[in-house]
């Protein structure tokens, strides 16, 4: 029976290497993991809510607006003329959540100034992009926000 | 006392063989500083014992704070209302971090005009900037520790800029955040940089960069291509020993920095505002003063371009002495091109801070009301 060949010198040392570099990787995959962004908490409830609970109709008078949060994340709903109108509440500059402002009938971002007419259309930057249109409905329990406004 | 003294020297020595040891450091210790060094050689000191200082009152607020978004405010309002001397310890830690910051960027400043930054001292440089990165890193993630509405809107503003670089904005912003918004995981990512991960960076660095200046010893202001000076030769030109009279120095800039951040925290003590609301954004949402310069320059510039700017900074500080001021001379008369060079970027970061600063207020000046915009350009209005 032939003898075996005996572990060169350099091939022990790259083996060594590959088994610290591999030990490395794993815990660095296990860190990677660990901080994986989660997923945000699910609001399950189909009605604008904020921190008091659901928003209802009866809340929010005529030339007033309520910022909630619902499965399409954080709405804007504004009572104008009697009808309800919702765009997403996070100003697409830099993340900021815009307000109705009565007085001017616009919707106004108070970080960087940004002013959005009612139906989400820039109209004023430094934002560039619209607000996304949120059909709402009112109901007897709340305002159930519907989905966007195709 | 003064046998167990020997004693103890004994025990010690004959195990660790000391002697040789002290010997270097005293021989460290007695090496003269050039005759040029003055006071503005002692801001280093002065922010050593200031980061000490802060790590001992963070230590002392880490036993009340607790981070969490349902916990965390409360925990600073018990600190201040309910803890004796909470106030002043979480003001003291708040000032200390801005001195902190003043005194780095004057300190950098004096290493540039005296050229210290030159061969063969880049290496302490280089550290010294990434010390600075870390110092900004410190402030960036402790802004966000009290939860309140400047905090978590600041944190917001901050975090979205960097979101804009296509590809791998958007995943970068999110890691950061841990979740899509500024959240509960976002405080526990932030305070584990800020009380864990951060000090032991920057007390490596720290002990890095001193070790690089005691070893090396302070720059003299002969040209790079000439060998520096011996110590025979710094004596000969008026310089003293480092200690005791270039420790006095330090010792007493050390102390009068210390006079000035007890003071401040007790004539103006840190606010807390109200508690982080997710839902409304306050008006006048800027960032700390440092930040002030980058948060005025995203309103000239598209973010994509804006938030690569302050890191290319950074990058270009780490690369002035390897490749943009490879020039031998060192002393600052001879210097006066890059000195203005310097002068002028310094300038302009100044001006975009106080751009930042004044922007989206109302002020008023010989009885005149001016509205100044977000670009900070002024208007007038009827007194």
């Amino acid at each position: 029976m032939a003898e075996s060949e005996p572990l060169s010198r350099r091939f022990f040392n790259a083996l060594m290497g590959l088994g610290f570099v591999g030990t490395l990787c794993g815990f660095a995959g296990t860190a990677l993991a660990y901080l994986w962004p989660m997923p945000d908490a699910v609001v399950t409830s189909e009605f604008l809510s904020t921190t008091r609970g659901k928003v209802t109709g009866a809340e929010l008078g005529e030339n007033e607006g309520v910022v909630g949060r619902s499965p399409m994340g954080k709405v804007l709903v504004v009572r104008k003329d009697g009808a309800l109108r919702g765009v997403q509440a996070t100003c697409t500059h830099l993340g900021c959540t815009v307000a109705w402002n009565g007085e001017s009938g616009e919707i106004e971002c108070p970080c960087h100034g940004a002013r959005y007419a009612l139906d989400g259309q820039v109209l004023k930057g430094p934002a560039r992009d619209p607000l996304a249109q949120v059909e709402v409905r009112e109901e007897t329990e709340g305002l159930r926000i519907l989905g966007p406004v195709s | 006392m003064k046998k167990i003294g020997g004693l103890l020297w004994a025990w010690f020595d004959e195990r660790l063989n000391l002697a040789p040891l002290v010997a270097g450091l005293e021989a460290n210790l007695r090496k003269p500083v050039p005759a040029h060094v003055n006071w503005l050689f002692t801001l280093g000191s002065a922010i050593a014992a200031l980061i000490g200082l802060q790590i001992f009152t963070g230590i002392l607020l880490l036993i009340y704070y607790r981070p969490g978004a349902d916990t965390a405010y409360q925990s600073i309002v018990r600190i201040m209302d309910e803890v004796p001397l909470g106030g002043f310890m979480r003001s003291l830690h708040v000032w200390g971090a801005d001195l902190i910051v003043i005194f780095l960027i004057l300190h950098m400043v004096r290493v540039f005009v005296y050229a210290g930054y030159k061969k063969p001292r880049e290496l302490t440089w280089i550290i010294g900037v990434l010390l600075f990165a870390v110092i900004l890193i410190f402030g960036f993630t402790g802004y966000l520790l009290p939860w309140d509405q400047l905090a978590y809107w600041g944190t917001v503003v901050a975090t979205e800029a960097p979101a804009s670089i296509p590809v791998i904005g958007p995943i970068t912003r999110e890691f950061m955040l841990g979740g899509s918004e500024v959240g509960d995981p976002t405080l526990g990512r932030f305070f584990a940089l800020h009380v864990v991960v951060l000090p032991l960076v920057l007390l490596k660095l720290m002990a890095l960069h001193l070790f690089l200046i005691r070893y090396q010893g302070i720059s003299s202001l002969r040209r790079t291509d000439e060998p520096d000076p011996t110590p025979n030769e710094i004596r000969a030109e008026g310089g003293e020993p480092f200690f005791p009279h270039h420790v006095l120095r330090d010792l007493t800039t050390t102390y009068l920095v210390l006079g000035l951040l007890v003071s401040l925290a007790i004539l103006y003590p840190a606010h807390l505002g109200d508690p982080a609301d997710p839902l409304t954004t306050p008006l006048g949402i800027k960032p700390e003063w440092y930040f002030l310069p980058a948060y005025q320059l995203l309103k000239y510039v598209p973010e994509v371009v804006g938030v690569q700017i302050p890191p290319l900074f950074i990058g270009v500080l780490v690369l002035l002495p390897l490749l943009l001021d490879r020039s031998p001379e060192r002393h600052p008369k001879r210097r006066l091109r890059a000195i203005g060079v310097g002068a002028v970027v310094l300038g302009l970061i100044v001006l975009l801070g106080l751009l930042g600063h004044i922007s989206e207020t109302r002020q008023t000046i010989f009885g005149i009301t001016y509205h100044f915009d977000i670009q900070g350009m002024p208007h007038g209005e009827v007194p």
